[in-house]
């Protein structure tokens, strides 16, 4: 099997012949101190360490860290914005093209709630005037030969999400706490802003789909529902507020190209877990462990038949703090609970942060041998 | 005033609030009802009748309210339940759940002295000199800036200080496990278990007095 059948046998709810590797994007990714690290450990120091992702200190991974570790997927997402589209406000501190402030923070850029584009919006006319970035031809420059050639080598080619999704669009662009208050006090308003990122979210992917349709397989989208202990907003205002214009995204995107949509969706989401598959979700990710009700033999034991799982290996304690062993053990616990009948793709719960030591990660992707060759023991 | 802070009407609850003020409403009697309107919105909170847009709207809520009759405490004398010095620690800036504990400590009747995010523990120490709180609580986010909690108790710790106060940590990256290891005196699971702690300590440190 190549990497782009086993991935698709795994997604479709069949066995492959391993359980598949992820590493890469935006949100399976490595920050740049831990991949300086693992360059040095591999002896591959020699490779580049380009950020791409300034806000999470991502970098590219080279050719040469994905084939040693057998990872399924290539990664594309749109090219970055012209320069007139970003501000430099300081070396420490630039709006972005949707007009979000990041500033630094320690390691990461975060994004400064009160510098929201739509902050100070006080009627539905500031949200419908709001008007974004637009999907211009800059942004997809070469991506079609660029999904082509991964796609011809056998990869499965995964389109990246660009900015947040239906819900958490609008809490950027809005502000955190306000879009919170709005939800409750101003639904209306709410809803026009839900509406609006929607409609701009559909823009972008159309332009993106039209490009590398014919040759992506997956579309990630990243909508952040859940924290560690629970939802960050009810089941039930999921369901009136973001539910059918998910659903609607999902709808649009699977006619511009013949690809399985993953959702990254972290924390405890499991109210809405069924909610997802019936509105045409195929992939669920991070699965994290250690969230409430995210169990992951149970989540398999609920929902085996309809959803392949992604993600699951334990980032925030594990990974960071435990021995190779650990990792090793973890590992082997997830593909005990997911990968039997297909229906899971291994990658850490989120990106690999700077405090995880390289002989984990290295750890994280050799157990795959050991333990996720099919029949799985 | 209860309900309608409860039912997060807000306009109903400003006006109610107002309406006190001019009444000349014993200003301790309008905190209470608010503490047991906060009391209520936790329980709808823990048993998942209510989310994070319904807890943030109430903590706005709640704090508008309180700012309206600080002043007539203050003018009135009355002392605050204990004293509490807040902040998300150095190198994290996430400021939502830590904001949510500051408004409901604040709702619950206690002085509250937030120190916003990326808290240098320099800066913990001098407010845990300057300003003689009870309890010093700190959040994190992440597994990366954890560490930082370590860092503030052994600055305390130090600094002689350690003895006058005590520790709650909280946030995504902790856990109970991570508290005891780092020597706090309690972990909060969420914002309304950490209101419920901030009572418990505060009677613990009056009994130590």
């Amino acid at each position: 099997m190549n990497s782009v059948e086993r991935v698709l046998t795994t997604i479709n709810l069949k066995e492959p012949d391993r359980v598949p590797l992820d590493l890469g994007g935006p949100i399976s990714g490595i920050t740049k101190i831990a991949y300086d690290g693992l360059k040095t450990h591999l002896e591959m120091r020699e490779l580049p360490s380009v950020v791409w992702d300034r806000m999470q200190q991502l970098v590219e991974i080279d050719e040469r860290v994905l084939q040693r570790f057998g990872i399924d997927f290539r990664h594309i997402r749109l090219n970055p914005p012209r320069k007139e589209e970003i501000k430099e406000v300081s070396g420490e501190s630039f709006v972005n093209e949707w007009g979000i402030t990041f500033r630094r923070s320690g390691y990461y850029f975060e994004i400064v709630d009160d510098l929201s584009p739509l902050y100070k919006a006080s009627s539905i006319d500031d949200v419908e005037s709001y008007r974004g970035p637009k999907p211009h031809e800059g942004r997809f420059g070469g991506l079609r030969e660029k999904a082509k050639k991964l796609s011809e080598q056998g990869f499965a080619v995964t389109c990246d999400a660009f900015t947040g999704g239906v819900l958490e669009l609008p809490v950027w662009l809005r502000g955190f706490k306000k879009f919170y208050h709005d939800l409750v006090a101003n639904p209306e308003f709410a809803d026009a802003l839900l509406d609006r990122a929607s409609e701009l979210l559909k823009m972008f992917w159309g332009a993106f789909l039209d490009e590398v349709g014919d040759y992506a397989h997956i579309v990630l989208i990243g909508d952040d529902y859940g924290m560690q202990q629970g939802m960050l907003i009810s089941p039930k205002m999921w369901r009136e507020k973001v539910k059918d214009r998910m659903g609607e995204l999902f709808s649009f995107i699977k006619q511009k190209g013949k690809v399985k949509i993953e959702l990254h969706s972290c924390g405890s989401v499991r109210p809405i877990v069924g909610d997802l598959i019936e509105i045409g979700l195929d992939v669920l990710n991070p699965v994290q462990p250690r969230a409430k009700d995210m169990d992951s033999f149970q989540l398999k034991k609920e929902f085996a038949d309809r959803i392949c799982f992604h993600g699951g290996i334990d980032i925030q304690y594990v990974l960071p703090t435990g021995s190779p062993k650990d990792v090793q053990d973890e590992v082997r616990t997830r593909i005990q609970a997911f990968a039997p009948g297909g229906g899971y793709i291994l990658a850490a719960a989120h990106n690999i942060q700077p405090d995880v030591p390289p002989t984990n990660v290295v750890a994280l992707y050799d157990a795959v041998q050991k333990y996720g060759m099919y029949p799985i023991g | 005033m209860e309900k309608a802070v409860v039912d997060l009407a807000e306009e109903e609850a400003s006006k109610l609030a107002r309406q006190c003020v001019e009444l000349d409403v014993d200003p301790e009697r309008m905190v209470s009802t608010i503490s047991k309107a906060l009391k209520v919105v936790g329980d709808k909170y823990e048993h998942g009748e209510y989310f994070l847009p319904e807890l943030v709207t109430a903590g706005t809520m709640m704090s508008s309210i309180v700012e309206l009759v600080k002043p007539l405490l203050t003018a009135k004398g009355v002392k605050a339940r204990g004293k509490v010095v807040i902040g998300t620690v150095k190198n994290d800036v996430h400021d939502l759940g830590k904001t949510i504990v500051a408004a409901m400590l604040i709702s619950a009747g206690f002085e509250v002295v937030d120190l916003g995010t990326d808290v240098d523990p320099n800066k913990f120490l001098a407010a845990a000199k300057n300003e003689k709180p009870e309890i010093v609580a700190m959040s994190a986010l992440l597994s990366t800036t954890r560490v930082e909690m370590k860092n503030v108790i052994d600055a305390l710790e130090r600094s002689g200080l350690r003895s006058k106060v005590k520790i709650l940590v909280g946030g995504g990256a902790v856990t109970q496990d991570f508290a005891s290891k780092i020597g706090a005196d309690a972990y909060g699971e969420d914002a309304i278990e950490a209101i419920r702690i901030c009572t418990r300590l505060v009677g613990d440190k009056t009994k130590e007095k």
